[in-house]
Order: C-alpha cells, then structure tokens, then sequence
C-alpha cells in the first residue's frame, strides 16, 4: 500500500542535517498509524513526502503499488492527479482556498472527481453538519475560527472516502470532544477500509485508540510497529 | 441554504476566476496587435506592387530596327516587315504595336526640337511589344531574339522586364521583412502572455498549489488560465487592429497611385458583405484597403487568442509539472 525504501530528504538550503534520513518503512492496506515524535522531528516532511506533496531526495515512494518518481515522469503524466485523488490530505496549516466558502472548500475533492453535483451536496453539507460547522456553509475560512478551519479541513479530506488519509496534528486547534469526534471519524473510514496515517502529540489521543506508532526523531526512524 | 453557493460557483468551482486579472495584458495585446497590423500592410503593399509592375511596365519590351526599310537578311522583303512577321507569329506575346512618325515625333521631343523633320534621319523604327504577364521577367524569348539578329542585324531589344525582376525581389524581401517583423510581433507577444501567466500564477500560487494537490488534472488547471488569457488577448487584438483600420486607410490612401485599389477588390468578399451593410458603405470600405488586407486583418485578433491561449498554457503546465 504504501511503501518507503530508503527515502532521504534535504533541506532546501542543502546544508545542515536532512529532514529525512534514510527511511525505509511499509504500511499495509487498510492500516491505521499513528506518527509520533517531537516537534521538528520530521512528521510533517515525511507525511509529504507521503502524500506526493514533495519529492524524496533520495530513495522510492511507492503508493498503491504504483511508483510516485515513475508516475510523475511524462509518460505516467495522467497517473499523478488519479493517485492525489484518491489521497485525503488534513494539513497541520489547514491549507483552505482562501476564496471560496466553507462548502465549496468541502466540496472541491468531490468536483475534480466529477461527481454528480446533486449527489455530493448532500455529501459535503451532512459531512460539515457532522463536524458542527452545518451553520456556516456559506462562510470564508477567514472568517471562522482556528478550531473551525480545522474541521473544515478535516472535512475535505474525509469528504470522498479517500484509500489514504494523512491527517497532521488534526487536533491541535480542538478542544477534547471535537477531538474525539474526529477521532471516531478516522477510525471509521479505517475500518470501511481506507489506511490512515495520523500524525499527532496529543497522548490522549493516542491513547484513545490503540493502533501501532511510527516514531521519528532528528528526521530518523526509531521505532516501527 | 446550501443552494446558492453552489450555483454561484460552479462556474469557478476551483477558485481560479480572476486568475491572469490584468488590466496591462490586453493593452500590451492591442499595441502589438497593431504593430502586426502595418505589418501584414506592409506584405500586402509589396505584393501588390510587384504585381501591378508585372502585368503592366513589367511586361514591355522596346525593339529598334535600324534601317527598317532595307531588306531583310536571306531575302524575303523588308527588315521591319520580317521582324513583326517574327512577332506576330509568337504566341508568348500578347501584342505589338509600331511607333508612328508622330508617335516617334512626340517621343523624340526633347531631344530634337519639335521643328525636325523625322524622314531627314536616320531613325530606326520602334515596336513597342507586350509580353503575356507570366513570362515578363525573362524579357523576348530567347529562340525569338536570335531569329530577329538573324533576320535584321544590328536590332535592339530593351526589356523592361530586367527592371520588373528586380523589382519583384525587392518587393520579396521586403515581404520577407514584413513577415519576420510579423513573427517577432507573435513571439514578443507570446512572451509577454508568458510572463503575464507567470505572474497571475505567482498571486494564485497557493490555491493552485492546494488544487494541484488535490489532484486536479494540469490540462484542467492551465485550461482556466488559458481560457482567460484568450479572453483578455481576443479584447486586445479587436482593440488593436481596430486602431490600426485608419491608419492603414490613410497610408493606403497615400499609396493609390501605385496600387489602383478599385481594381483588386474580392466580388465574393464585397458580396457577402453587401447582405448586411447599405451598399455605399460596402463600396467606400471597398475602395478603402486592399481586399487581401480585409481578409487578413480579421484574422489578427484571432491569432493573438490562439498565441494567448497557448502561451499560456504552455507557461502554467511548465510551472506545473515542477510541483
Ligand atoms: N521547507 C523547509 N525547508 C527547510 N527546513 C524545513 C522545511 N520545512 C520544515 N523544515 C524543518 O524541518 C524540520 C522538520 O520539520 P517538520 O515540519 O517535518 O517537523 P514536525 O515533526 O512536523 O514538527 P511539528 O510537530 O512541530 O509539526 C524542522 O527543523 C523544520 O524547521
Ligand atoms: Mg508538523
């Protein structure tokens, strides 16, 4: 399912430590992770790494059985937008489109997957309802709350039932029963089959639902299963 | 409740409306439109220049035979008689036609006087010679010219069409010109279309970054910015080639003695528009440029969409597939 040999990172400026150093790791399909380690550790860069935000400096990421390096190059041009389609992404910095209201946000996966629009109105309103936000369809992320944007990102991610959701610290901004909800929502769309990967600090949270942890230190794997 | 955003944004359902939403780029568009516009006049005009020389001045040919009334070399009557005897029996000329004394008279004004008797001289006679258009610039045939020097030695052959060949390379290169004038037009265009992507690309960075991250095809994202770029490029290119139509009249004005623009116009164009337009209008509009101009210039906005949308696409794929 998802499959990293060897995945090194640099930094942009090139000097320093990498981000990534040589990680090598496999999750299956229909997995659930948790991604722990200290702030500055690497969670972030990995999960993009992952989710085809960004190229590994060195090394292969593999997803679906499908290269990502190979996918990208010109002949597999169309592979890369199939395999982000069906990635559902929460980023630590939310990440909404700054000009388009809370549903359009929500509903975005669902368009540039051509879904029928009557169909996923009803998806992405009763997914918003779902997190508490039903009453603020028609509002601009700059208008809502740290807490809100949140959800709403939550939302996108989960809203086309994605093969992988990579949430990072999809908490933070919440307080302990938001969280939880969240937290139920994830563990719902792992066990309709999808694999998840949450990267997180909150213990509380971890420790709510017992799955095994990829722990990263200094941009290094030391603990796996 | 949820309804109206929906409709309201289906038309811009990534968030990429606005993008490319400059004010400069169909101005830009407009100028360059407008340079292209007195270039394509510019082919045109020597086109048509070189054209009118060849079916008129292009196409004479003077021949002097000295001693026209002694005989013909080999018997058989006169030396002029055998020479238009010559002509006549060519088919590549279309006419000829023999100076007479007042003629010769009126021609030789300046030099004589108009006092002198031409029968006092030794003039030569002069045959004035029309070459069908097609085989103008190579002068008489050449199978020709040799029977005339066997028939009447010491004849003359001054071809105008020396002068019509050199001109007709001269109008060559000068449509060369135009046209490499008309290609920097096109890629200066397109770089500035580019650079303009460029930059609408950088103010939308982030939400074409979340988009593309999302997975939405390249095709589809450049496809927005494009469509745009076309828009503002097809205001530019009506704006500009609209502000190039007085301009182009007034310089095609300044050069009807030597293009007689009646003459050229297109019945098939004139008809069509005839249908729409009050026929004055159609006839002065007519008169007023070349029809090869009417029929190119429609095809400039038309080509500053075509090179907006490509250079825009091209631009926002390149940036694309760095991601
Ligand atoms: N684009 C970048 N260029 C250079 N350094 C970066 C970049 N992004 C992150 N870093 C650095 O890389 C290291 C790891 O960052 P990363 O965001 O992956 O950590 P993290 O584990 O997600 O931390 P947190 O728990 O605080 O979110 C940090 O030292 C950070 O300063
Ligand atoms: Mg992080």
């Amino acid at each position: 399912m998802i499959r990293l040999h060897h995945v090194g990172l640099d930094r942009a400026g090139g000097s320093r430590s990498a981000l990534l150093d040589d990680i090598s790791l496999e999750i299956g399909a229909g997995a659930f992770r948790w991604l722990l380690g200290p702030s500055g550790a690497g969670k972030t860069s990995l999960l993009r790494v992952i989710g085809m935000g960004e190229r590994p400096t060195r090394g292969q990421v593999s997803l679906f059985g499908a290269d990502t390096q190979a996918a990208r190059r010109r002949s597999g041009r169309g592979l890369t937008p199939k395999l982000r389609r069906r990635i559902g992404v929460v980023y630590q910095d939310f990440r909404l489109l700054p000009e388009l209201t809370l549903f359009d946000n929500v509903a975005l996966p669902l368009r540039l997957a051509r879904r029928r629009e009557s169909e996923l109105v009803t998806q992405a309103r009763d997914m918003l309802a779902w997190l508490g936000l039903g009453d603020r369809l028609d509002a601009l992320p700059r208008q809502l709350s740290g807490g809100e944007q949140q959800r709403a990102a939550i939302a996108r991610a989960v809203v086309g039932r994605p093969a992988l959701l990579l949430a990072d610290e999809p908490t933070g901004n919440l307080d302990d029963a938001q969280a939880a909800r969240v937290l139920q929502l994830f563990v719902e769309l792992h066990r309709a089959g999808s694999t998840v990967v949450v990267a997180t600090h909150n213990t509380a949270l971890v420790q709510a639902f017992a799955a095994p942890a990829i722990r990263l230190a200094a941009g290094r794997l030391v603990g796996h299963g | 409740m949820a309804e109206r955003p929906v409709t309201r944004l289906r038309a811009d359902r990534l968030g990429l409306g606005r993008a490319l939403g400059s004010r400069l780029l169909p101005a830009l568009v407009a100028a360059m439109t407008f340079l292209a516009a007195l270039a394509l006049a510019g082919m045109v005009g020597a086109s048509q220049l070189a054209g009118r020389w060849q079916d008129g001045a292009g196409t004479l040919v003077t021949v002097q035979v000295p001693q026209p009334g002694e005989a013909a070399a080999g018997g058989a009557g006169g030396r002029l008689d055998r020479v238009e005897a010559l002509l006549d029996g060519d088919a590549r000329i279309a006419a000829h036609h023999r100076l007479d004394d007042t003629e010769l008279q009126h021609l030789l004004e300046p030099w004589l006087g108009d006092g002198t008797k031409l029968d006092t001289l030794p003039l030569p006679a002069v045959v004035q010679v029309r070459l069908r258009a097609d085989d103008a610039a190579a002068g008489l045939p050449p199978g020709l010219s040799a029977a005339i020097a066997n028939a009447a030695p010491g004849t003359l052959v001054e071809a105008n069409g020396v002068w019509g060949v050199r001109l007709a390379r001269l109008a060559a290169s000068l449509q060369a010109c135009a046209a490499l004038a008309l290609l920097l037009v096109g890629l200066v265009a397109a770089g500035v279309i580019a650079v303009a992507a460029r930059a609408s690309l950088g103010a939308k960075r982030q939400t074409v970054e979340i988009v593309h991250g999302l997975g939405a095809a390249p095709g589809d994202i450049a496809g927005r910015f494009a469509r745009r770029a076309s828009v503002l490029c097809a205001i530019g290119g009506v704006a500009g080639s609209l502000a190039a139509l007085p301009v182009l009249v007034a310089l095609a004005r300044l050069a009807a003695p030597f293009s007689a623009l009646p003459k050229e116009a297109d019945d098939a164009l004139v008809a069509a528009w005839q249908a729409r337009l009050p026929a004055a209008v159609v006839t002065a509009l007519r008169d007023s440029l070349p029809s090869a101009l009417w029929r190119a210039i429609p095809a400039l906005p038309l080509g500053a969409t075509a090179i907006g949308w490509a250079a825009t696409q091209a631009t926002v794929r390149a940036w694309l597939r760095r991601l």
